[in-house]
Order: C-alpha cells, then sequence, then structure tokens
C-alpha cells in the first residue's frame, strides 16, 4: 500500500518500507524533517484496506518494486526500510539496480539481528506441518491463536501511540480485525523467508545499541548479507525507541545520510554548497 | 559467496553468552522445544530468543508447543520480559502450580 506524503521536491524520491507488522508509522514526521523538497513515500503491507494481503516475501518485493518505479519511472530513488522489512529494502534494491536505476544509498533501519532465522527454522524436518498450517491460519488453531493474539496486541499498542500514523481506525473492531490480519500474513511471509542472498550496492545501516556487537563482527550474519564497507549509525536507545521516544532524533539522522549522499554524489561542489545556503 | 555459506548462521557466530546448560526438568524441556523450533544443537539458559534467530512465526510455534507441553496458557509476548529459557521457566513453571493448586482445590 502506497502511502505518498510528500509528492513534491526536487530531491530523489524516497520510498520507506513498513516493518515487520506491516506499519512504518512516522512518515508524516519524517518527511517533515526532511523537508519539503524531498519526495517522500511510505510503503504500508498490503491489506489493510480489505484486499487480499500478500503472502510471499516474493510478492511484496515484486509489489514495493512496482510501486516505485509506477511512481518514479527515471532518475535516482532513495530506499529505506526498517525491521524485518530491510530484508524486503535489500531485494527491492536488488531489482532497481539490475534496472540500471541510480539508487543511493539503500537505508537500513535497526534490522533482525540475524537476518537467517527463518531459515534455521525453515530447515527442521519436523516442522512440515506447523508451515502448512501456517500457510493458512487454519491448519493448527492453536499457532494462529497465539499469532493473532499477539498481532492484535502489536497493532493496538502502536495505535495507542497517539503520533504514530496508523492506516486503521483501531476503535472499529472490524478494521482492527483487518489490520490484525494483515499484520499475521505480513510476519509469516518475512518469517518464512529463506533466502537472504549479498547485497553489494551502497548501503547506510542505523542500528540499536543492543545490537551492535552482532553486526561489526568478520563473521557476523549481516557482515556476510553486506559485504561492502558500508556507514553504520549507532543510537544509544533500544529497538522501540528510535521511532517513539528518539522519533526526531532518527528524522535528523534520516536527514543527515541524505545530505551526506547527495554530497558525495555532487561533481559540483559549489552547487552543492548553494543547496544548503 | 556460495549461497549456502549465508545460511549457516550458528550459534558459534552469534556472540552468544557462555554456555549454561538448563538444570530443571522444565528448563529442559522449553530449551529443548526452542531447540528443535530453531534448528539449533543447543540452547542455553541465558541465549536470547532474537539472537537465536527467532522470529514472531517460530516464537508463535514454541508456545504453541509449550502451551500444548505444559497444559497451560502462555502468549508469546511474553517473549518480550523473558527472553530466555532462564526468564520463561520460572513463568512456566509458576503458571503449571497455579493450575495444579487449581485442580487441587476444585477436586
Amino acid at each position: 500500500m502506497l502511502v505518498p506524503i510528500n509528492r513534491t521536491g526536487s530531491k530523489p524520491p524516497l520510498f520507506f518500507i513498513h516493518g515487520a507488522n506491516g506499519i512504518m508509522p512516522v512518515g508524516g514526521l519524517f518527511s517533515r524533517i526532511l523537508g519539503s523538497d524531498y519526495p517522500f513515500y511510505v510503503i504500508n503491507a498490503k491489506g489493510f484496506d480489505g484486499s487480499p494481503p500478500h503472502r510471499t516475501f516474493e510478492e511484496m518485493v515484486q509489489a514495493y518494486y512496482e510501486y516505485i518505479v509506477q511512481t518514479a519511472p527515471s532518475g535516482p530513488v532513495v530506499v529505506a526500510a526498517m525491521c524485518w522489512g530491510t530484508l524486503i529494502g535489500i531485494d527491492v534494491a536488488r531489482k532497481l539496480l539490475s534496472d540500471g536505476r541510480e539508487l543511493g544509498p539503500l537505508i537500513l533501519f535497526d534490522p533482525p539481528r540475524n537476518p537467517f532465522g527463518g531459515h534455521a527454522s525453515m530447515q527442521d524436518a519436523s516442522w512440515g506441518g506447523g508451515q502448512a498450517a501456517i500457510s493458512d491460519d487454519t491448519s493448527d488453531p492453536e499457532v494462529a491463536r497465539q499469532l493473532y493474539n499477539y498481532a492484535r496486541g502489536v497493532m493496538m499498542t502502536h495505535a495507542s501511540v497517539p503520533y504514530n500514523e496508523m492506516p486503521f481506525d483501531a476503535r472499529d473492531p472490524k478494521q482492527l480485525d483487518t489490520a490484525t490480519r494483515t499484520g499475521i500474513a505480513c510476519t509469516t511471509a518475512l518469517s518464512r523467508y529463506a533466502n537472504p542472498t549479498p547485497f553489494f550496492g551502497a548501503v547506510e545501516l542505523i542500528i540499536n545499541v543492543n545490537v551492535a556487537q552482532f553486526f561489526f563482527g568478520r563473521q557476523m550474519p549481516w557482515q556476510k548479507l553486506l559485504p561492502n564497507p558500508h556507514p553504520t549509525h549507532v543510537y544509544p536507545y533500544g529497538h522501540m525507541e528510535w521511532f517513539r521516544a528518539h522519533r526526531f532524533n532518527t528524522g535528523r539522522l534520516l536527514k543527515f545520510i541524505l545530505e551526506g549522499a547527495l554530497a558525495r554524489e555532487a561533481t559540483d561542489v559549489q552547487q552543492y554548497e548553494k543547496s544548503f545556503a | 559467496m556460495a549461497e549456502s555459506d549465508l545460511t549457516g548462521a550458528s550459534r558459534q557466530f552469534m556472540l552468544l553468552p557462555e554456555f549454561v546448560a538448563p538444570r530443571t526438568a522444565v528448563e529442559q524441556t522449553i530449551a529443548e522445544i526452542w531447540q528443535r523450533r530453531l534448528g539449533l544443537d543447543q540452547v542455553g539458559m541465558n541465549d536470547r530468543f532474537d539472537d537465536l534467530g527467532g522470529t514472531s512465526l517460530t516464537a508463535a510455534i514454541i508456545f504453541a508447543e509449550i502451551e500444548k507441553t505444559f497444559a497451560i496458557r502462555i502468549p508469546m509476548a511474553t517473549l518480550i520480559d523473558a527472553p530466555t529459557v532462564g526468564l520463561l521457566a520460572p513463568k512456566v513453571q509458576r503458571l503449571t502450580q497455579l493450575k495444579e493448586s487449581s485442580h487441587a482445590r476444585s477436586d
């Protein structure tokens, strides 16, 4: 679900992909911090409006790629993504680069510590029944109940934060139910994704202090997934805080990253300096 | 790099804390469920679920199995406050005891 926040501006348009539960809740705030010259789009999971959600990781990648090329058919674009959605962001960026599109940079907000976790589960042969159960949420009612209650709680928690921009009205039980089912579909598709492969494009990582140790060793999963050198920003608070209490700081960091990227790409230094005059 | 090299994000590369073996029967049972569902060789008392590659989906599957094994109700959101076997086991133990005492009163 493409949510245009700001359609105008001379800078490359930014597309910000949701996290595990299908929502990117602070797009409006980030857009305001970036300013009116940055076109800004949020990509939430499909399904909050009652349409059938995407059922697989690959469906999401293809759909989000199409959102981007239809919205910005040519020229450079910026892709950002959060939490488990960073894996989608990587594959969307990969498709754009394979088209010859200029991309810069791919900005990953607080990815999961271990992007191969889902694969470890998929390797467990005894899990075959569980996999079938999750696909339609009916074969194993106890797993479905756990997922539903958890996703509903997450949706209500997000919706209770007054500044969050939610794609549904949590006061309406029907909309809350639809949102919960969309969240389940999203988190299930992401959890079942089994094939992260190395990405060699330009990346900037933003990670929280609690997981920093998992990103810097040579054997760490993310170093294998992003083999090229990439700037990594470590913020001194926990995962939820980057889009809650410290959301303004995160927005400013996003602006810092984008301005730095533009500066590095500027061929005319004077022109660059003029743009910030 | 071959794709297969990426899929073995095994415990030894994850900077997990020193392995502390589960001791009680509840700890051992929970650790065994985590091990099997996460596809790992071992799970220690202080290993965090997220560090082991756990996802919402595996959490749901694990908690459904814990509920079935111990005949209790415990939501997967418990992982937020109890992200290790060492922290989760006492909660499971407590729920089991509550259930048993409740049964004893009703008998």
